[in-house]
């Protein structure tokens, strides 16, 4: 069927009825709302074609259908070009490029007996204007968050950014369902090697259609096995826009509500931008609190299975009592007792996260209070794990990112099996099995345990911890970017003694 | 075989992990042991024994530091030159042996070490194919991953060293005199085996092309040795003070029985941790070992790095769950002992002659030029 619009000069010129069904059976296969209204001023006839939910149907009227009935002249294609004041019109020779502008929001208004077609695209937008953050929302700092329309998204980085070295790449990936991917990074701060490698993954991507955001870091990340996000999925424009000059790359995609940030490393994962809008030492100790509460959510739960399974010499005489008294009513092995408690926790979660949010925190209260006590009661576990459970699963709910905060969460499953079955040389064949996995991980080719190893101490400030900024007026080595220095230091002040 | 490897810039690391690589490989299972051991030989001046060690340890060291800079290339292409092709090849190969026979002692010590403190029914079989899977896993990351392997695994079992701070605090000064009791021969003998437990630094011969700046390996390495020997120094007067001469003759891991004293409200027992958290400290010795034996026997023959693993693993699972009595592991540690002593601390200075030959030709080669 679509044979028969192949690249075909000899066209036009043609009858408006000719092209009307052309279109409207070959090219729309008699889609209903495919409008072609045919008018006829003086002896010329004319035909304005467009989809009526595609477009503005208004404008069509004020500035194409009006214009031409009123004037008194004769039009033709030029004149249509120049005196229409609607923006970006085209000629069309070819039928196929018509249909795509019309299917794209765009009128298409051709005169009987002329040699093209001339479209406008007057798209009708229903999209979400920006919103506050939900996901990652802030206490203290900027509320508004990326919403799906990639032009509002390019609008908000562009006015947070005004500097003419903010370069965006153009890439549209997608064979069926084709989007509009922008690559976006300050010319003068980002290495070139990490723009050239995204540039890379992002020509080589060949996919159906591109999805979502998260989706699209799936398809260009270092490793795919890994449990470990390698590409950081925000939503948050302050964020982006403070990683881009810190000299990473973005990448912001079409109809997707989150950009894409890389390089990472696995401390980013720990890191907010509210962090750097409290003071130092608050963005310090929260920041490190974090950290503590990641490496207690993958080891409280694990390492009372393997206390109580194997090594209960280590457990001191003081709470060894409580601990049996509390225990005596349970009928299963540490192992199952602590499994059935983190799967249930996690039912917990899961259900909260889908049911709309009013149902949702009474299934919090209900799930939380009522079940929790019903289930140390009914004796399924003790009140000393409810604890540790309940405390492990606070500290992964403190990861700023959301998908790290679920990796670690998933890590705690394998942890526990392990220390079930093998006692601490289980815990920490674990342990030794992460650390290694994640020396093997690289993000966009760097490494992703920077600035631990390689060591980078000067890194160490804005990822662990947090110094005042005028102290900190390094860029991140790890990132390797053109432009080290964030700013030039200030003047030394004269140490004075103590003022009298 | 090529004598000079070019290697690409993003897989070379810097001098300053040395350190912590080449003090990773030496203190391993042995260190638990080891104040009892040199106690045995040379009673309470065993520091003395320590510290003419440590003098002969940096002088090797110092000495392989110089041929390897003669020659700007590994142990391999130093003796494909040096002795020719057949001979070099053969030289190479018995690294190759020796590289392994330190492997396999280092898994064995460790099982031993797990079965006798928390397991003392779990299989050998099964505690090896733990490590060897972890072994096998770091080491198909190469060189960097078990160098950050070594960094990384240093820093999270350190911190165990403080906790000495309290047997620190019940040491009897007079468990120390009086000094220079013991005769030489009893102080040679202390020497020997203190050797045999600072064996490791045989990393410097394989990993030496991987190393960013090269001026700077001497230094780095040198500081290496000074914090092994501290280590080993320091741990050993604490035991020879802590303990009773009787009591530390009869404590077989002097060092363990030091973390049992310790006792922190929510830990009672701390030796049970400290033997798990062993893994992290014979973690990087065995990776840096499996990639030295697999490294060499691609260098030396020319065969694949993975398949040297593959083999290599499967041996020392075999080795592990037929000889597991105690009796094998104690001879077999000395074994590798005596063979360190001389492909270890001898080899170096057999190449010492040939390197300041290379330098010489070298030399002349430019003043013609």
């Amino acid at each position: 069927m679509r044979r028969r619009f192949r690249r075909n000069a000899s066209y036009f010129p043609c009858k408006i009825d000719q092209l009307e069904t052309d279109l409207k059976d070959g090219f729309f296969n008699s889609l209903p709302n495919f409008v072609a209204k045919k008018f006829k001023q003086d002896s010329q006839k004319y035909i304005v074609m467009y989809i009526s939910y595609m477009v503005e149907e208004e404008q069509i009227y004020k500035y194409v259908i009006d214009n031409i009935q009123r004037s008194q002249k004769k039009w033709d294609t030029n004149t249509l070009i120049n005196e229409i004041s609607l923006k970006d019109g085209e000629k069309r020779t070819n039928i196929k490029d018509i249909g795509n502008d019309i299917l794209q929001g765009s009128v298409a208004i051709y005169i009987d007996g002329e040699d093209s077609c001339v479209t406008y695209p007057v798209p009708k937008l229903i999209k979400r204007p920006p919103e506050k953050a939900e996901t990652e929302s802030l206490i203290f700092g900027p509320k508004i968050a990326f919403s799906e329309s990639l032009t509002t998204n390019l609008n908000i980085v562009h006015w947070r950014m005004d500097n003419s070295n903010l370069k965006s790449e153009k890439f549209i990936i997608g064979n069926e369902l084709p989007s509009e991917i922008r690559l976006i990074y300050l010319s003068d701060i980002a290495e070139p090697d990490i723009v050239k490698e995204m540039r890379r993954r992002l020509n080589k991507l060949e996919t159906d259609d591109v999805l979502e955001s998260s989706v699209l870091t799936q398809y260009i990340e270092d490793n795919s096995y890994s449990l470990f996000p390698q590409l950081h999925v925000t939503e948050l424009p302050d964020r982006f826009c403070y990683e881009l000059k810190e000299g990473k790359v973005g990448l912001l995609i079409d109809k997707s509500p989150s950009g894409v940030i890389a390089p990472t490393t696995f401390l980013s994962f720990f890191e907010s931008t509210e962090d750097l809008y409290t003071r130092w030492n608050m963005g310090t100790f929260i920041r490190l609190m974090r950290l503590i509460g990641m490496f207690l959510s993958i080891t409280l739960t694990p390492f009372y299975v393997a206390a109580l399974t194997f090594h209960y010499e280590i457990i001191p005489t003081a709470l060894l009592v409580s601990l049996g008294h509390s225990r005596s009513r349970v009928p299963f092995p540490p192992v199952l007792e602590a499994l059935i408690l983190e799967f249930f926790l996690e039912l917990i979660r899961e259900a909260g996260a889908r049911l709309p949010t009013k149902v949702g925190q009474t299934m919090g209260i209900v799930g939380g209070i009522v079940v929790g006590q019903a289930i140390v009661q009914a004796g399924f576990t003790s009140n000393i794990l409810i604890i540790i459970a309940a405390l492990s699963a606070l500290a992964s709910f403190t990861i700023p990112s959301y998908l790290m905060s679920s990796a670690v969460r998933i890590l705690r499953f394998p942890l526990i099996i392990m220390s079930g079955l093998w006692g601490f040389m289980g815990l920490f064949f674990c342990y030794a099995f992460l650390l290694i996995h994640l020396l093997k991980q690289q993000s966009m080719k760097r490494p992703y345990l920077t600035p631990i190893f390689p060591f980078r101490p000067r890194d160490l400030d804005n990822s662990i911890i947090r110094l005042p900024f005028l102290q900190s007026n390094f860029r991140a080595y790890s990132n390797s970017p053109k432009d080290t220095k964030r700013f030039k230091e200030p003047p030394k002040t004269n140490k004075t003694d103590i003022e009298e | 075989m090529k004598n000079q490897l070019s290697i690409s810039e993003d897989k070379k690391f810097k001098a300053a992990y040395l350190i912590l690589a080449l003090h990773t490989l030496q203190i391993g299972v042995g260190i638990a042991g080891f104040p009892r051991l040199v106690y045995m030989e040379a009673k309470h001046d065993a520091w003395i024994s320590i510290l003419i060690a440590g003098v002969i340890l940096h002088l090797t060291v110092a000495c392989i530091v110089f041929v390897l800079r003669s020659y700007e290339t590994d142990l391999h292409g130093i003796l494909n030159m040096a002795f020719g092709k057949v001979i070099g090849k053969f030289f190479s190969t018995l690294f190759v042996l020796y590289f392994a026979v330190m492997f396999f002692s280092v898994l064995v010590n460790y099982i031993e070490f797990v079965q006798v403190f928390i397991f003392p029914k779990m299989s050998s079989f099964f505690v090896a194919i733990l490590i060897l899977m972890l072994v096998w896993y770091a080491v198909y990351g190469g060189i960097r991953v078990a160098i950050g392997v070594s960094f990384l695994f240093f820093f999270s079992s350190v911190w165990m060293v403080l906790l000495l701070s309290k047997p620190l605090t019940m040491i009897e000064p007079m468990n120390y005199l009086p000094i220079f009791e013991s005769d030489m021969k009893e102080i040679f003998s202390g020497v020997l085996i203190s050797s045999y437990s600072l064996l490791g630094f045989e990393l410097l011969w394989v990993v030496f092309p991987f190393i960013y700046d090269k001026k700077k390996v001497g230094l780095h390495s040198q500081i290496s040795m000074g914090f092994t020997i501290f280590m080993v120094l320091g741990l050993t007067l604490i035991s020879i003070g802590y303990f009773s001469p009787r009591q530390l003759e009869e404590k077989v891991w002097p060092l363990l029985s030091m973390f049992k004293i310790i006792s922190i409200p929510a830990f009672e027992r701390f030796d049970i941790l400290a033997v798990a958290l062993w893994l992290l400290v014979i973690l990087p010795n065995a990776i840096l070992l499996g990639w030295m034996v697999s490294y060499s026997c691609k260098r030396a023959h020319g065969l694949k790095q993975k398949h040297c693993l593959v083999v290599l693993i499967i041996i020392a699972l075999l080795l592990a769950s037929i000889f597991d009595d105690r009796q094998f592991v104690n001879r077999f540690t000395d074994f590798t002992g005596y063979l360190g002593m001389f492909f270890g601390f001898g080899f170096p200075f057999l190449l010492l002659p040939f390197a300041i030959i290379h330098r010489m030709k070298g030399k002349k080669q430019n003043d013609k030029k």
